[in-house]
This record gives C-alpha cells, sequence and structure tokens, in this order.
C-alpha cells in the first residue's frame, strides 16, 4: 500500500513536470469574465458555449438557504468573437440567447451584451519563469434585455438580464512557466443607475476575486479550477441604501479545455455558485457549459 | 523541478487566502432589514406607524393573515393617522411591493384592489409576492394623499414570506 501510494506519487509528479508551459489566464474559463481570450499568436476566435444551470434555491440575507421562486433550469448559447487590435491587446464581443424553464412553462429572450477588452501589461518569458503575464481587464455589459426588474411572467421566466448596465475593470495575474500553474484575479466593478418601475435602482458595486490552479494532464489538454469569491456592496433605490442589500458568496469551478493545434477547440465547465463558506443574498446553483471554439 | 512545484502551491496558497480575506459583509451580526426610503418615525409617531416622507401622515399595515408567495389570497389593510396619532382621512393611491435584500419588486400589482373600509382605514386584495422572504425581506411603498397632501412611506412586512 504503501510502495503503490509512492509510485502514484511519482507517476503523477512525472506527468505534471512533463506537461507542455500554458499559455492561459486565471479567468479564463471561470465563468466568471469574458468567456474567449485570445493566445498571443492568435488574431480572431469564434466561441459558441451551450450551459445549463440548475438545482436553484436562495441564501436570504440572514444566509439563510430558501426555496429559489424562478426558473428552474435555464439554458443559455452564448456567442462571442474576439479580435486582436495590437500585439498586446484585444477586444470581445459576447451575446446571446436563453431560455428559462419551470415545470412545462418554458420563456425564450435576448440575454445582456458585453464588451471586453484584454491588455497583456506583461508577457511570460520562458527564461524568467518567475514573472507572470499581467493582464488588465476592461469590460462593459449593456442592459440590452429584460431583467427581474421589469419581469411580467410568474417566477421571473421572461427575466434574461441584470437589469442594469456595468463596468468591470480589474487585473488578472497568471504564473504559467511553472508544472503547476497559478494565479489569479481581481475584478472590480461599478453598475450603472437604471429607471425601473420602484424607482431609480443603483445596484453596489462588486469585488470579484478568483484563484486558479492548472496543469496539462494531457498533452494538448489543460485542467484548471479554483474558487471565485464574489462581494457586491448594498444597493441603492432613490439614492436611499438598502439594509441588508450587500451580497457574498463563494463559488467552484473546474474547466477542461482542448489546446489542439490548427483545429477547432472544446471546453468543459462546471460551475458551483454558493459551494463554500457563507453567502448573503446569493443563489445556489450548478452550471455546465460545454462550449466550441475557433480560432480563425 | 520539486522545489518549482512548492512554489507554486505555496504561491496558489497564498492567493487563495489573499482573496477569501476582506470585504464589507454584514451578516455577521444578521438582523431584520430596517424599512428605508420616505418612512421615518417622527416623534410622536405611534407605535407600529411610520410616518411619510411629506409627513401628511403616518401608516400601519396589517395582514389578515400571513401573507404566502404565488399567491393572489393575500390581504393588507392599511391604517392611516396623522403623524400625530389622530384620526384622519387619507386616500389610498399605491401600494407597491419590494423586495429589499434583492433589490426587484413583484410583480401583477395591476391585479391588486383597494377598498375603503372608514375614513382612514383601506383593504388591499390581491397582493402578489412572486417570491418569498424572510422576514422584513419584503417591504411595502404606501402612497397617500391626506388633506390635499400627498406622502410616501416604506413599511416593512414583518413574517416569513413562504
Amino acid at each position: 500500500m504503501k510502495y503503490s501510494k509512492t509510485v502514484l506519487l511519482l507517476i503523477l509528479s512525472f506527468w505534471i513536470l512533463a506537461s507542455e508551459k500554458l499559455l492561459a489566464c486565471s479567468s479564463c474559463g471561470s465563468g466568471a469574465a469574458d468567456p474567449v481570450v485570445l493566445n498571443p499568436l492568435e488574431r480572431q476566435k469564434l466561441y459558441l458555449g451551450l450551459s445549463v444551470q440548475s438545482g436553484f434555491r436562495d441564501f436570504d440575507h440572514r444566509g439563510e438557504l430558501r426555496p429559489d421562486y424562478g426558473p428552474e433550469q435555464q439554458r443559455r448559447l452564448e456567442v462571442a468573437f474576439a479580435q486582436r487590435v495590437s500585439p498586446t491587446l484585444f477586444v470581445s464581443l459576447d451575446g446571446g440567447l436563453g431560455e428559462n424553464r419551470r415545470g412545462s412553462r418554458v420563456k425564450h429572450g435576448l440575454t445582456d451584451t458585453t464588451i471586453n477588452s484584454r491588455w497583456n501589461a506583461w508577457t511570460q518569458d520562458v527564461t524568467k519563469p518567475w514573472l507572470p503575464q499581467v493582464q488588465m481587464v476592461l469590460s462593459h455589459r449593456f442592459k440590452t434585455t429584460r431583467s427581474v426588474q421589469d419581469a411580467r411572467e410568474e417566477n421571473y421566466l421572461d427575466s434574461f438580464g441584470a437589469g442594469y448596465d456595468e463596468t468591470f475593470a480589474g487585473t488578472d495575474i497568471w504564473f504559467g512557466m511553472w508544472p503547476l500553474m497559478f494565479g489569479g484575479s481581481l475584478l472590480f466593478s461599478k453598475a450603472w443607475e437604471s429607471s425601473t418601475k420602484s424607482g431609480r435602482l443603483e445596484a453596489g458595486p462588486s469585488r470579484k476575486a478568483i484563484a486558479t490552479l492548472g496543469f496539462m494532464p494531457f498533452e494538448e489538454w489543460k485542467l484548471i479550477g479554483g474558487a471565485i469569491f464574489d462581494r457586491r456592496g448594498a444597493i441603492r433605490l432613490d439614492d436611499h441604501e438598502l439594509p441588508e442589500s450587500d451580497k457574498r458568496s463563494q463559488d467552484l469551478f473546474l474547466t477542461w479545455e482542448s489546446l489542439l493545434k490548427g483545429t477547432d477547440n472544446f471546453r468543459f465547465s462546471f460551475v458551483k455558485k454558493g459551494a463554500f463558506g457563507s453567502h448573503k443574498n446569493a443563489v445556489l446553483m450548478r452550471a455546465y457549459t460545454l462550449a466550441w471554439l475557433r480560432t480563425l | 523541478m520539486l522545489k518549482a512545484n512548492r512554489i507554486s502551491v505555496l504561491g496558489f496558497l497564498i492567493l487563495l487566502g489573499a482573496c477569501g480575506g476582506g470585504g464589507s459583509d454584514s451578516n455577521n451580526q444578521p438582523g431584520d432589514p430596517a424599512p428605508a426610503l420616505g418612512g421615518v418615525l417622527a416623534s410622536g409617531v405611534p407605535p407600529g406607524f411610520v410616518a411619510a416622507d411629506s409627513q401628511a401622515f403616518a401608516v400601519a399595515v396589517t395582514w389578515e393573515k400571513a401573507p404566502v408567495a404565488l399567491s393572489l389570497n393575500n390581504r393588507a389593510i392599511v391604517r392611516f393617522l396623522s403623524v400625530d396619532g389622530l384620526d384622519i382621512e387619507a386616500t389610498l393611491t399605491r401600494f407597491s411591493l419590494y423586495h429589499a435584500t434583492m433589490g426587484h419588486g413583484s410583480i401583477r400589482e395591476s391585479e391588486m384592489r383597494f377598498t375603503q373600509l372608514e375614513p382612514g382605514v383601506w383593504a388591499v386584495d390581491s397582493v402578489y409576492f412572486s417570491m418569498g422572504g424572510a422576514k422584513s425581506s419584503w417591504v411595502v411603498d404606501v402612497e397617500a394623499q391626506s388633506a390635499g397632501r400627498s406622502g410616501k412611506a416604506r413599511v416593512s412586512i414583518d413574517h416569513e414570506i413562504l
């Protein structure tokens, strides 16, 4: 038993040490940031992702779990396109279609549209593996569809968006030259005031921290996973702060992605929202995403 | 190489720790959200009543029975007094639910029916909660007119909505 454990550890260590270096980022595939990222030599990339979200329950402001009254299942078809504009900068556009289900009732609608940009402030160098890749992220999500604010259908079946514009900015640090790669992202957001039937709504600012670990168990396949720490400040309605309306959740993600050269690639992600720790005004659910990526 | 691995793991753990800490979380001492937006407690306002932002009236909302989500069988009684606690006549103009901790309203508000029971007392029928919530997570914005003055008050719903 003792020997088999040692052999297993040796095989695993060799496997990790023999793997290729991974050019990626800490938020890639986490589901918490832009879904399509260009590697240094790529000029354009198309992304098509189909996700299924289910198992919804709500954490209230006391952190207690409650039944969810929204859709039992959400499906999302996400389309994104990334374009390089300079050797160190690329932009992407992201949108899609949604389907909300509860029992036999189904509703479809467009999802919000997001424009993203990533600037490589520091690129990794094999001769200096202790220096990470540093990317600056700037995104803006447009309110382009109906949300829980103006929903008319029972169980919010016609709600597909956030209900307000939001701008995200942050940094993504990735140590991708080590056999066992790791990194972290810190994204801050400012939600813009939105006019709702209840008044002028301003969601609180958010802070999203992502910690990621990754390696390549097989040639041209990468496995990354990590944790997302999501915080959002209190909501303001007509310039009054709503007490106990701040949000907190901790999520886990695991992504398996192919890195095949000269052909299409695939990515499978699993995200568990509300996975560990204490939560507040948050959602518990699981999401599975299968995505197809084509470098043009 | 093993050293490199150790550095990787150590670095990851440091990042994990850095990401997990901090924040301005406030449910270490969980409490009921106090009513906000409009409703202010003025001196002289009777217990259980909330003064309107304009001081045109004070209002209390009671429920015939504990309200339930996804049902139109919810009935509220809205009682108006002056901010000094005197009987007044008032016209209820709006009764709007809001999930204050989640930040959104309810639906089917057009199906609500207002009935004046006596001067200063109204019944609101067919009140629809689009989801459940802990005690005080739902609030109701009451708008009314009294003696030619209009006002708005936010009243907490002190029931758990199931």
